[in-house]
């Protein structure tokens, strides 16, 4: 039943769109002759009549009857107006295809514009509500800044204590690994300096007791250490010992 | 093939035919005293390694050589075969085993005695008396003169080293003192 309105409606539409198009083709088709009551070769333009170039007209009127217009020309091709009837039929021809072909794209098109227009006032409302849930937010935090202000300075003040807790004991315990790393450093340091001079004296002794020794050795003492080999000598194991070496 | 095995065998080869002819002594003592001398000259060794010195050449100077040290037939034609082969640079080592193998045939130890100043004849006697007694084998010492060791005496059998050295007491007196690393 709906549909039958909505059809109902668009047929009428199209029917009342279709004679105000068909009027003035009525007037094309109906050529006025007379022009007895024209004083001058210019056009003149009556209501329900169409512009007709005043000369034409004019021509015309010479072989007609004075003042009546023509009889509407439906059928007959060939004359001076073109045939009412295939005017018309071919006005409602054109409406047709614009309304066969132009319907789906149109309906469409108005669908999508209609359901972008509800998504905006959708969107919008969204914005709306959201901006009116911002506003009551800072309304509350207005009203409690005071308090906030407090309780966060407290905060920062109880931050800063323990930040300054912390940096200062991680400085206390770098410090004192770093006194360590030193004292081990200066240890070690001390050490082998200990032992390069102890290495040096040692050096410099034997170097000093050989030099000594080249020098103030004599054949007599050549002699006693070459007697005492021999008696370390006699102190060695027998063949059958695998030992070997020094007797020194 | 390795200089001491052809040395080796060249020295077994020699050690057989002076048993053979009973002159193992006397081609000991040539063959040492040559290669004492190519030892000492590096000349000599120089022209009989080289090869840009001839074969016929080599021949004369190995000839000449002997003529002068009036060696044997035996030596003569050893060291001639050595040029011959290109193994003359062995002969050290051939000498050494020659002595080795004799030494060892006849139950000698050679031992190197290293003194810092010359010893007394009374005193070589009296260590070579010691070393006998110690190794129970004849010992035959060769002297050898080294101011390096300042005094004492170090003496080397084979691979065993009896050092009496005031170096080597040094050297342990520096080890002692020296500290741990």
């Amino acid at each position: 039943m709906r549909r039958f309105r909505r059809g109902f409606r668009r047929g009428v539409g199209v029917l009342l769109v279709a004679t105000a198009a068909a009027w003035p083709l009525l007037s094309w088709a109906i050529t006025p002759t007379d022009h007895s009551k024209e004083g001058s070769h210019a056009a003149e333009l009556r209501p329900g009549e169409a512009l007709v170039p005043a000369h034409a007209a004019e021509g015309a009127g010479h072989d007609e009857h004075g003042g009546a217009p023509e009889a509407i020309n439906w059928f007959s091709f060939g004359t001076k107006t073109p045939p009412y009837a295939a005017m018309v039929l071919n006005l409602g021809l054109l409406i047709g295809l614009y309304y066969y072909f132009g319907k789906k794209p149109i309906a469409q098109g108005l669908e999508n514009r209609r359901q972008g227009v509800v998504r905006e006032i959708e969107e919008a409302q969204r914005l709306k509500h959201e901006a009116e849930q911002r506003a009551k937010s800072y309304q509350a935090k207005l009203s409690h800044l005071q308090e906030e202000l407090v309780v966060t300075r407290h905060a920062l003040i109880e931050t800063g204590k323990g930040e300054k807790e912390r940096i200062v004991r991680e400085a206390e315990e770098k410090a004192a690994r770093m006194q360590r790393e030193v004292e081990f450093l200066v240890e070690q340091e001390l050490k082998q300096i200990r032992q390069d001079l102890w290495r040096e004296a040692v050096e410099l002794a034997v170097a000093s007791a050989e030099g000594v020794l080249t020098k103030g050795i004599t054949q007599a003492d050549h002699e006693r250490l070459a007697d005492e080999y021999l008696k370390d000598l006699a102190k060695q194991p027998s063949p059958a010992s695998p030992s070997a070496g020094g007797v020194s | 093939m390795s200089i001491s095995l052809v040395a080796r065998r060249y020295a077994a080869a020699l050690r057989e035919i002076g048993e053979e002819l009973r002159q193992l002594d006397t081609l000991n003592t040539e063959i040492s005293n040559v290669a004492e001398l190519y030892e000492g000259s590096a000349e000599l060794r120089i022209a009989l390694e080289s090869p840009l010195v001839d074969h016929a050449s080599k021949r004369a100077i190995v000839a000449t050589l002997a003529k002068r040290l009036a060696v044997g037939q035996i030596a003569q034609n050893t060291l001639a075969l050595l040029v011959d082969r290109r193994r003359i640079k062995t002969l050290p080592a051939i000498a050494k085993f020659l002595r080795e193998m004799t030494d060892k045939k006849r139950g000698v130890l050679r031992a190197e005695v290293t003194t810092a100043v010359p010893c007394s004849d009374d005193y070589y006697e009296r260590l070579k008396v010691q070393l006998e007694k110690m190794t129970g084998k004849t010992v035959v010492v060769e002297r050898q003169v080294d101011p390096q060791i300042i005094s004492g005496v170090v003496t080397r059998i084979g691979d065993r080293v009896f050092d009496g050295s005031v170096r080597t007491r040094l050297q342990t007196m520096r080890d002692m003192l020296m500290p741990s690393a």
